[in-house]
């Protein structure tokens, strides 16, 4: 029927009962409902397109944000949980991962004439970052970001400046990052003080943080001791339970009071066997009772230690295990070959 | 449409069990008519409850009028009933939270739901206006799986989506044009039923 036949039919009340009359109010408005059943995704209501939403991967979810202003903000309303983010800055490219989404800035392209033109790849790449982290409702999981460091002035210069605008960013953000682990690879601690007040406290369990490069670079005691001075006053830092440092800033364990496990990393030289032996002693002696160090050392290292300090020492956990190099450095021989033997040791200061 | 007439929804004889089974009659808002059983029924949340508050018997399903089900169709009705009917006896799934949503499609579902992009969306409005989880989660993730690997613009295409320009211009034409008739129609409606008093209900 069409619509203006059905309107005659409603408003003529000629020898019409109520009752019929009401019948044909209550057709009109089936009719109504009838035609507001969706045709289109848009047209489904919030909640249910938020249940599509839950099905999408990442990089298939911000292509669906991107469609319309209204299915933008249904999905900024939402949740969008993501394991990992990894940024990786190098000399030459930068690679940015949000789950199944990758994303590659080469500092050269080529034009489609075959030129060859300078493209700025940092930049690039934390525009990107900075589009990911407007995302109110983004939850990430693992936050992994890798600075790679180099001698070349000019590429401290643009990284400064990088970070400078990516700071202003970060203070205009109107919320705090939801980040459950961060782990920071990178030469100094810059990046880490620029990042860890913008993510929020309570979020926080983890946070990791080792260099890439230690010869010839590195932060200087009085640096480092000023940068940990100011991450340690956050809220952030206090509230994290766990904390992984590599050797060259674990000589800062006055500031890791807060963590409840505390993971020492290993790493390459300049750290010789003595100067490890002597730094894990030292952090042993610092460590409170309620806190749980974690490390790889090497059996005869630890049977030093635990030999010397066994009175105020107690072992958690104590796995042995064999080390294996696939490169020697010296032979340049590849293949799997056996080195030594490591324990994977927990241990807890005792009064 | 007559009872003996009404669509008649597949069920698997061998599975009926030896006592009698309870039947519901249900109409959509073309007026198509479904009977479908009480073992089904229980795979949506609301029709269960309505069938439990009304308390029919099996005398009362057959004498009194069909379940009106003003908002959906008769082609989807039949859909969910289908699905419910193959699905009766299932348990419900609780939301674990889990996301994304780790969910298979049966091939059962699958072939249910290879239909037109129109029909489905109705489908899924169905199942969440009927409140049954799992083929809520099934057409969704069967929405989902349309979405992957396309670009911004290959979405709005598939999923029929408006751009901010033409979901602004339906909006300004949806209010002008039924903002003044549905006004009327409730003016009328009040006037007519304060002139007729009690008698009208």
């Amino acid at each position: 029927m069409e619509k203006s036949d059905f309107r005659k039919r409603l408003f003529c009340f000629d020898g019409k009962t109520l009752g019929e009359w009401y019948g044909y109010v209550k057709e009109w408005r089936a009719s109504e409902s009838q035609s507001s059943q969706p045709a289109q995704l848009s047209d489904l209501n919030e909640s249910t397109i938020k249940l599509v939403l839950d099905c999408l991967p990442v990089k298939d979810r911000l292509n669906f944000r991107n469609t319309s202003t209204k299915l933008q903000n249904i999905s900024d309303s939402h949740p969008l949980h993501c394991k990992e983010l990894k940024l990786n800055i190098c000399y030459d490219a930068a690679c940015l991962r949000l789950d199944n989404l990758e994303l590659m800035f080469d500092s050269v392209e080529n034009t489609p004439r075959g030129k060859i033109i300078q493209r700025d790849h940092v930049k690039r790449a934390l525009r990107r970052l900075k589009m990911i982290l407007k995302i109110p409702e983004l939850k990430l999981e693992n936050v992994t970001i890798k600075v790679a460091s180099c001698v070349n002035k000019d590429w401290q210069k643009e990284i400064n400046i990088a970070l400078a605008s990516f700071n202003r960013f970060l203070e205009s953000l109107p919320h705090k990052i939801h980040v459950e682990n961060l782990r920071i690879q990178c030469a100094n601690l810059e990046i880490m003080n620029l990042l860890l007040p913008f993510i929020a406290p309570k979020v926080l369990k983890s946070i990791e943080h080792t260099g890439l490069e230690v010869k010839g670079y590195g932060t200087t005691d009085d640096e480092g001791t000023k940068k940990i001075q100011d991450i340690s006053m956050t809220d952030q830092w206090w509230k994290a339970r766990e904390l992984r440092m590599c050797h060259n800033f674990a000589y800062l364990i006055n500031y890791f009071g807060s963590f409840g496990r505390f993971r020492l990393i290993t790493l390459l030289p300049p750290f010789s066997r003595i100067q490890e032996v002597r730094l894990i002693k030292s952090i042993l002696l610092k460590l409170s009772p309620r806190q749980i160090l974690t490390m790889r050392i090497s059996v005869t290292d630890f049977e030093e230690i635990c030999e010397k300090y066994r009175y105020c020492m107690t072992i958690i956990q104590k796995d042995r295990h064999a080390v294996y190099k696939y490169f020697d450095e010296e032979t340049f021989d590849i293949g799997l070959k056996l080195v030594g033997q490591e324990y994977y040791a927990k241990i807890r200061r005792r009064l | 449409m007559s009872v003996e007439n009404a669509p008649v929804v597949d069920v698997d004889e061998a599975a009926i069990p030896v006592e009698k089974k309870m039947y519901y009659r249900f109409e959509s808002n073309d007026k198509k008519e479904f009977r479908v059983s009480e073992l089904a029924i229980q795979q949506s949340e609301t029709l269960n409850r309505l069938v439990e508050a009304m308390g029919y018997t099996s005398e009362d399903v057959e004498n009194k009028p069909a379940i009106a089900i003003e908002n959906i169709d008769g082609k989807t009705l039949k859909l969910v009933f289908q699905w419910c009917e193959h699905h009766k006896g299932e348990a419900i799934p609780v939301d674990d939270g889990s996301v994304p949503k780790i969910v298979e499609i049966p091939e059962f579902d699958a072939k249910l739901m290879d239909i037109d992009n129109g029909l489905l969306f109705k489908l899924i409005w169905a199942a969440d206006y009927l409140n049954i989880v799992q083929l809520l989660n099934v057409s969704c993730k069967k929405v989902a799986n349309m979405a992957q690997g396309k670009t911004p613009a290959q979405l709005r295409r598939v999923y029929l989506l408006p751009s901010d320009e033409e979901d602004e211009a339906a909006k300004r034409a949806a209010q002008e044009a039924q903002d003044p008739r549905a006004r009327e129609v409730e003016e009328e409606f009040e006037e007519r039923k304060r002139q007729g008093g009690n008698s009208f209900f």
